[in-house]
């Protein structure tokens, strides 16, 4: 029986990671932030290096309810920092709306094995139907979102449909050509608005309370940003919360089943079509929540947000954090969407910096930032 | 009906339309076979790699672009250069197209030893990733670099705007070469794979990649020569695109790419004559449903890549391809 070690040095590494996170996004200078970085990645090397990073997943894994409770915490207190700088603000709800889409991208690249180009195109497919309805409609934000999550997830189970009897590059293909064929469809549309897009998507209305106002309370301005920040904090929550829940089930089991081996999943007796199927519905509903949320938090959705690249980007994200490992997911989602805002002067290179940390991060560290860790099954912890 | 004319026949008017409808017919298909002919050399080298090392080169369509975009600037050098006489600057056209050919194949060897060679025994998601990041880097890299690269390009005009007159549709000169330069390609493909050695040995590994190493097989060498030839013929189907539609730009790569894999893929991949036969089906489609749908010339590629989501749903192994079977 192995000590459990002390919840001291996850409590450490918690608050240095969260005074790092704070300082780097109050630094407004790009050669200060582009400084930060380069010493952010000796640090880490450093940590791993040193065997710190052993002591803190240890501590990590044997403490896990306290400190996920205080991450929570930190999470929660982000925002106040910001308060006189909405542009952060914007940036952090950004990063979360993408984090939502990555989780669910997750399931498929990750945990199944499967991957997925169209992750975008089910993002676009949840923001136009939620942006529509609210549109046209007048349909509220709170039917209009599952109503988004539901169009994806429909359109996740028609492209998994034909995937089915395809594996790897074709399948891959065909999520390719699902990503075109939508975006162009969208594109010549007359009711999508075509290539002008969807303008003035309204913000969500929750208990007369308009998500997204400013506020004043006893000389403190609250920007509209930070509420929607908290809204979408709301979200990521209950979507990290469904995405582990479902990891630790036996879709999860079945899911890795499949990634290491199909035959003999199926010689198992696991239905590969029915598992199949359901990653692909189950991480379109997330991009689609993910679609609903950016276009009301936009206010407008045109089809470049729905593009090919988009897919690429979230295949990009999930490879560097680590594949079916959702902590590294949001790790690399964060860090794909901050850097490359906090460096705005390289604007031009943020392709060439995604598809170089591609390369880079198949060849010198396939399991990403984060590598997920082997299923350890404790029969008497039913775990 | 107009008032002060003769009003035409009944006649006439049918014949003129039936005409014109016969002229647009064969203009599409003049067209579909100019679209198939690149779509066609692609895919034969997606089939070539998929043949030697069982991956799929995703960034076929980045050589396809990188090569248009050597040849073009080499070319408006040449032309910068000052007058030359009609014959040299033939063969200095040549030259720098065969130049520019050799450049891309020796970039595809590069790509091939730095980026697919370390995933050989990995899980196959991995190739499919990294030679997207190539294409990603390769794309951006000339957008950046090369002179104003984020507009489109002219591709320098070197065929004298004559041509002739087929009945009643003109061909001109840059139809007839991109013709020629089909025909001598897929002839000298044929010759490679089925007369030289090296072709024999690049048939060998895809048959059997362990056992024809048994046989001594230099792979190493068999598989570079692959890449080299697939990048060329890339490279090739990049020079089409430039002398047929004079104006290209950085991001044309990726859609010609996978327009490429999925021709080969209808065709069956691994397959060389599938690939071509996936080519043309694939660029018929895709002109005749612009011209004769309406609406549809802006979503001809819906048409295209719903030819490719019916053949895999239908026939995963394509026109040619064999089924597979699963390996344990």
């Amino acid at each position: 029986m192995k000590d459990k070690s002390s919840i001291l040095t996850g409590f450490i590494f918690a608050c240095a990671v969260f005074a790092a996170v704070i300082i780097f996004m109050a630094i407004d200078n790009m050669a200060f932030s582009l400084a930060l970085i380069l010493f952010y990645a000796l640090a880490s090397i450093l940590l791993v290096k040193t065997g710190f990073w052993k002591k803190v997943r240890n501590s990590i894994s044997d403490n896990p309810k306290k400190l996920c409770l205080l991450t929570a915490c930190f999470v929660l207190a982000t925002p106040l920092f910001f308060f006189n700088n909405p542009y952060v603000l914007h940036i952090l709800t950004l990063a979360c709306i993408y984090c939502v889409a990555t989780i669910g991208l997750n399931i498929q690249v990750g945990s199944t094995g499967m991957v997925n180009f169209a992750q975008g195109a089910f993002f676009g497919i949840g923001a136009y139907v939620s942006a529509l309805l609210g549109g046209h409609f007048g349909v509220s934000f709170w039917i209009s979102l599952p109503a988004g999550m539901l169009a994806a997830g429909f359109f996740g189970l028609l492209m998994g449909l034909p995937t089915l009897k395809t594996r790897e590059y074709h399948l891959s293909l065909v999520t390719i050509a699902f990503a075109y064929i939508s975006f162009l469809l969208v594109m010549n549309f007359d009711w999508t608005g075509g290539p002008d897009g969807i303008a003035d998507i309204s913000k969500p209305v929750l208990f007369g309370f308009k998500i997204g106002q400013t506020v004043t309370v006893g000389g403190v301005t609250i920007p509209g940003v930070a509420f929607y920040c908290y809204m979408v904090l709301a979200f990521l929550g209950i979507a990290l919360l469904v995405a582990h829940r479902l990891h630790n089930s036996w879709y999860g089991m079945a899911w890795n089943a499949i990634r290491d081996d199909e035959i003999s999943s199926r010689c198992y007796g696991l239905s590969l079509r029915k598992s199949k199927l359901e990653a692909f519905v189950f991480g379109s509903l997330f991009a689609g929540a993910a679609g609903a949320l950016y276009a009301h938090f936009i206010g407008f959705m045109s089809t470049e947000n729905m593009s090919f690249q988009i897919g690429l980007l979230m295949v990009c994200m999930v490879i560097l954090g680590g594949m079916d490992n959702i902590a590294g997911v949001l790790v690399g989602t964060l860090l794909l969407i901050v850097i490359p805002e906090k460096l705005r002067a390289f604007d031009d290179y943020r392709m060439l910096f995604y598809g170089l940390v591609l390369i880079s991060m198949l060849l010198f560290r396939p399991q990403g930032i984060i590598p997920s860790k082997p299923r350890f099954f404790d029969l008497k912890k039913r775990v | 009906m107009s008032v002060g004319f003769p009003r035409p026949t009944d006649d006439s008017t049918l014949l003129v339309k039936e005409h014109a409808v016969s002229l647009v017919f064969l203009l599409q298909i003049k067209n579909s076979i100019m679209l198939g002919a690149q779509y066609s050399l692609i895919a034969i080298g997606f089939t070539l790699f998929f043949g030697a090392l069982n991956v799929v080169v995703f960034c076929q369509g980045a050589f396809y672009i990188l090569a248009t975009f050597i040849g073009a600037g080499l070319l408006s050098l040449l032309i910068g250069a000052g007058h030359l006489g009609p014959i040299v600057f033939g063969c200095v056209a040549f030259a720098i197209f065969f130049l520019s050919m050799c450049l891309t194949g020796l970039v595809g060897v590069l790509v091939e030893r730095t980026t697919i060679k370390p995933f050989r025994n990995a899980p196959l998601v991995m190739p499919i990733l990294s030679t997207i990041g190539v294409g990603i880097v390769i794309e951006q890299l000339l957008k950046l670099f090369y002179p104003q690269g984020s507009n489109p390009q002219v591709f320098p005009e070197i065929f004298p705007l004559t041509g002739v007159m087929l009945g009643d549709l003109f061909i001109s000169v840059s139809e007839l070469v991109i013709l020629a330069i089909t025909i001598v390609t897929l002839v000298a493909i044929w010759f490679f794979i089925k007369k030289t050695k090296i072709g024999s040995h690049v048939v060998a590994i895809s048959q059997d990649f362990e056992a024809a190493a048994l046989m001594g097989i230099n792979v190493d060498r068999a598989i570079m020569v692959t890449f080299f030839i697939g990048a060329c013929l890339a490279a090739i189907a990049g020079f089409m695109n430039g002398i047929y539609y004079t104006v290209f730009r950085y991001d044309m790569g990726a859609m010609a790419g996978i327009k490429g894999f999925s021709a080969s893929v209808v065709g069956g991949l691994g397959s060389v004559y599938g690939a071509v036969l996936g080519g043309f089906l694939m660029a018929f489609t895709e002109t005749f449903a612009a011209a004769y749908i309406p609406g549809g010339s802006a979503i001809r590629d819906v048409f295209s890549f719903g030819i490719l989501l019916l053949f895999l749903i239908l026939r995963p192994s394509g026109i040619i391809g064999e089924k597979a079977l699963d390996k344990v």
